[in-house]
């Protein structure tokens, strides 16, 4: 950026820390980096200006820069992070980029600034992940100079496999093993309280004192005592790993900056929403008060009609900014509530209007950023109404099989919007990532572990299972075991009408399939 | 208001990272070799100092993901969301089907992607498989060679380097020491020392003490010698490292351009050079690398020192004579490139036809009783043509055994004997043809 434009830039950067005060923004200082492509490229791999070292992310690296290299495209226009209450926001800008686009961005995190530390699902963190990182980066160095690259590389592979398998509850508290333990114990107690007291047939009552005294057995010593869904962590909390405190380290530091992923994950749409929305009447706003050119506020026009949609995959930042433009518009005419909902017409819909609620729109705005995240914005028919979700054309695909040519084909299925919200929301649940559990640490009483797939129509690729199961012993040390379903048949487009349980057991040295 | 710096900090964890990846994908790069040696634009190119792009695969992280257990029906059961104008049943997206044979689940879903690899880089990864001697950096970025012999002693080492022999030997001259000692400080008789010697195994202060004390009963009856390891008296074999001096390789390259050798087998031949001379030049044995290209057009005309780019460009007419060539070969040795002074290389391509054997032979011979490092005979066979060639002769001449290599047919003589008569077919032989070349057991 030549020192002209870099002048200009902190003027107008001035002017947009006004502007969104003025639109009562929250917000603090952002620390905003030009930097070279690499430098992109780099923090698009790790996450962060400073990450683990990795071949995982060396990998990424190398992809995304020889891409830019090649073809000048292929890495973000920029790269945040640090938007916690308890972290300093830091950008990354690529050096080289037109002006009109560096203003855009600057005024699109400050909606992601804004929507972090007001949405309260993103304001409970308290980890400074950024720095947690850096100081990270030089204890592996360390091990690796210590342990060697191989063995530090297979920790943080054995890591990378594994941290996803979460439990999908959205903005979950954990707790410990030994907390719901003593719940279950106390319920089982209560029960067993309750069936003692109880009238009725005595042998009948003897058999289920008997049955819950049974439960009450297994629960004392059973681990973990109901399935957990955070197989990591779980797994971690009684490796034998921890006689090497460097692949607990790893593990720790990866797992948390996973959590940290899953739940920007839970708001992406809300917050690239609210960042799109926000950066679209920023920059209109300069460019009324004269501040950026005509030319420019084309330039900064055409990158946000870059945000086209593509007709396989759902784009946030189209899709999001839409809906809160269609939010604002929608409540500014009253065309929310029961009398609304209750409307079935959609002519009436459409010119649907109540007269004093000009300027109520903001204000949902700014409470749907606040109190929401993505599950509940996508199941809520009153905010992502039918209309919306005709206008942007959203549709549900699946893949089958031509039964004519034998290629694999993605077919527009469904439209109906109760359809694309269900469907959405559970695609907002799992995020496409099987569903796991530990079910047992002590299975046969041998201490192997136990994990089982949840099955729900797609089945697990047996060569990448096998490699993670590999991962799950490293983690373990002794035999681990997988329960999941193998489809059995199908019907002419592809489609599961039967399947059968599997069981795939590694024991160090073979894989066997029961 | 907002921070804004300006960084010129290019990335340092990517590219060392990436290296790692690299590393990592070594095996996969030295397998792709065979495809990446044929390629028409590195050969035709110079890519020394340069990078060059390569198919390569992608690594990934095996995890539990979606997919198909079985593969029979391809990969159906999938779904997403997507926008856009259309109608229930549309087709959005078409994979054709999987050939028969292979199945879903075969490799982990890594795809393939073109990386740039440094031309050097490549060159010292095929080296290494080849098996070429040890090739390491220094620290400045030079690159040496290592040598390594096992030579002279020390007092410290891992005890497979132990040097029973001396040591023993050792062992036993600290016996009669502490014998004569013994007996020097107690005046005790020979017997005596030894007892105490002996019951307190070999330990001079003990056995002192137990002299001092008084030795009542002697168990031993006679003085037997045992060996006594002290710290610091046990020997082991040195590990001495020699630095191999840097010289010239010169490589004397014939290439056959009678009417006989058409593009592809020049190709093949002008393949083979370019890369035995790239793999010497990043040996680090050899800080240059002089090459001379000699053709031989046809019967009665004179064989010709031409550049390589007129060797590829050159067509001659009429039949063979070798000798012809190799009559220039060692004539620059003589003159010009004593074999006192320069690693010499000769490698000759050509179909193999010949209308002087015997003058060939007699030519080759010459050339390799001249202290040469190597000489490659190599025959391009393409199409598998059956004509009569100088290979048989030339096995016979110098008793050479064949063997089969990776497609191509390799006779060699004994260890003394710096030649090699290869036989290739087509492009695909180029690989292995120059790992049979510059193996190490076959250097001098």
């Amino acid at each position: 950026m030549k020192p002209k434009e870099l002048e200009r830039f902190k003027k107008i950067d001035r002017r947009i820390t006004e502007i969104c005060a003025e639109m009562g923004l929250e917000g603090r200082e952002i620390t905003f980096v030009f930097v070279p492509p690499s430098r992109m490229s780099e923090a698009m791999a790790y996450g962060f200006p400073r990450n683990i070292p990795s071949w995982i992310a060396g990998r990424d690296f190398d992809i995304n820069d020889t891409i830019w290299r090649h073809t000048g495209s292929g890495i973000p226009y920029e790269v945040i992070w640090g938007f916690g209450i308890h972290e300093e926001p830091k950008a990354f800008l690529v050096k080289g980029y037109p002006f009109a686009l560096q203003v855009l961005i600057n005024a699109h995190c400050r909606g992601h600034e804004h929507f972090s530390l007001s949405n309260k699902f993103l304001r409970r963190r308290t980890i400074n992940l950024a720095e947690q990182a850096r100081l990270a980066t030089e204890r592996v160095r360390g091990y690796i100079r210590e342990y060697g690259r191989e063995a530090v590389g297979m920790a943080i592979e054995a890591t990378h496999s594994l941290k996803k398998y979460m439990d999908p509850t959205p903005f979950q508290v954990i707790v410990s093993e030994d907390d719901i333990r003593t719940v279950l114990l106390d319920r089982k107690k209560s029960e067993l309280e309750a069936v003692g007291r109880a009238s009725g047939d005595r042998e009948e009552r003897e058999t289920h004192i008997k049955r819950i005294e049974g439960e009450l057995k297994v629960l004392k010593t059973k681990t973990p005592p109901v399935p957990n869904y955070n197989v990591l962590r779980c797994i971690l909390e009684s490796t034998p790993a921890e006689h090497d405190p460097y692949r607990l380290d790893i593990a720790n530091v990866l797992l948390d900056q996973e959590e940290y992923l899953r739940d920007n994950m839970g708001t992406k749409l809300a917050n690239e929403g609210c960042a799109s929305y926000l950066h679209r009447k920023i920059t209109k706003r300069l460019f009324e008060e004269g501040r950026i050119s005509d030319e420019e506020f084309g330039v900064a026009s055409h990158f946000n009609s870059l945000v086209m949609a593509d007709s396989k995959s759902f784009n946030w930042y189209l899709v999001g900014a839409a809906f809160f433009e269609d939010i604002e518009d929608r409540w500014n005419k009253g065309q929310f509530g029961k009398a609304y909902m209750d409307c079935k017409d959609p002519n009436k819909r459409q010119t649907f209007f109540r007269p004093g609620f000009g300027g109520e729109g903001i204000k949902k705005v700014f409470d749907i950023w606040e109190n929401y995240n993505d599950r509940m914005i996508i199941s809520d028919p009153e905010l992502f109404s039918d209309e919306f979700i005709r206008a942007m054309e959203i549709f549900i695909w699946e893949r089958k099989i031509d039964p004519q040519t034998g290629d694999i084909i993605d077919v527009r299925t469904h439209t109906e919007p109760d359809d694309v919200r269900a469907m959405l929301a559970y695609r907002h649940t799992l995020y496409g990532i099987p569903l796991l559990c530990v079910m047992n640490k002590n299975h046969d009483r041998r201490r192997e572990l136990y994990i089982r797939h949840d099955y729900s129509g797609l089945e697990l690729d047996p060569k990448a299972e096998s490699g993670a199961m590999e991962y799950l012993y490293y983690w373990w040390e002794k035999p681990v075991h997988l329960e999941t379903r193998e489809i059995v048949e199908r019907n002419e487009s592809g489609t599961p009408t039967k399947t059968k349980g599997i069981i795939h057991s590694y024991d160090g040295k073979n894989h066997t399939f029961k | 208001m907002s921070v804004i710096i300006v960084s010129d900090e290019e990335a340092t964890q990517g590219p060392e990272d990436a290296k790692w990846h690299r590393d990592k994908q070594i095996d996969d790069i030295k397998e792709r070799i065979p495809d990446i040696i044929t390629n028409e634009d590195i050969i035709t190119s110079d890519p020394t100092g340069k990078k060059i792009v390569i198919p390569i695969r992608i690594l990934e992280v095996p995890d539990f993901r979606h997919g198909n257990r079985k593969g029979e029906k391809g990969n159906a059961g999938g779904y997403g969301i997507g926008a856009g104008r259309g109608s229930p049943g549309d087709i959005i997206g078409r994979e054709k089907r999987k050939e028969k044979g292979s199945k879903a689940g075969d490799g982990l879903s890594s795809g393939m992607t073109e990386a740039e690899i440094d031309f050097d880089e490549l060159l010292i990864s095929w080296a290494e498989l080849i098996g070429l001697p040890n090739i390491r950096r220094r620290s400045d970025g030079t690159i040496y060679e290592m040598e390594w012999r096992i030579g002279g002693t020390t007092d410290s080492g891992p005890i497979s380097l132990l040097k029973h022999k001396d040591t023993g030997a050792e062992a036993c001259k600290i016996f009669f020491a502490f014998m004569q000692i013994l007996q020097n400080e107690t005046g005790e008789d020979e017997l005596t020392c030894y007892n105490a010697l002996k019951e307190s195994e070999g330990g001079l202060n003990e056995a002192r003490d137990l002299l001092e004390k008084g030795m009542t009963e002697l168990k031993y009856t006679e003085v037997e010698p045992f060996l006594i390891y002290a710290d610091g008296h046990l020997l082991f074999n040195e590990m001495l490292e020699k630095e191999i001096p840097v010289t010239t390789a010169v490589i004397l390259f014939a290439l056959d351009v009678s009417y006989s050798m058409d593009r592809d087998r020049k190709f093949i031949a002008i393949s083979l050079l370019f890369w035995i001379r790239h793999l010497l030049r990043v040996h680090p044995r050899y800080k240059r690398i002089i090459v001379r290209c000699i053709i031989h057009p046809g019967t009665h005309e004179k064989a010709e020192i031409v550049s390589a780019e007129e060797a590829f460009a050159r067509v001659g007419s009429g039949g063979t004579e070798i000798y012809a060539a190799f009559e220039v070969m060692n004539q620059l040795v003589e003159a010009e490139y004593p074999t006192g002074h320069y690693d010499v290389y000769g490698l000759y391509c050509s179909d193999g036809e010949d209308f002087d054997i015997p003058h060939t032979i007699e030519e080759i011979r010459k050339f390799v009783t001249r202290d040469i490092s190597m000489l490659g005979y190599a025959e391009v066979r393409v199409g598998g043509s059956e004509e009569k060639t100088i290979m048989p002769e030339l096995v016979k001449a110098f008793d050479l055994r064949m063997e089969a290599h990776g497609g191509i047919s390799v006779s060699a003589g004994s260890k003394e004997l710096p030649l090699i008569a290869i036989t290739l077919h087509d492009k695909a032989g180029v690989g292995p043809a120059i790992a049979q070349f510059l193996q190490k057991e076959r250097w001098s």
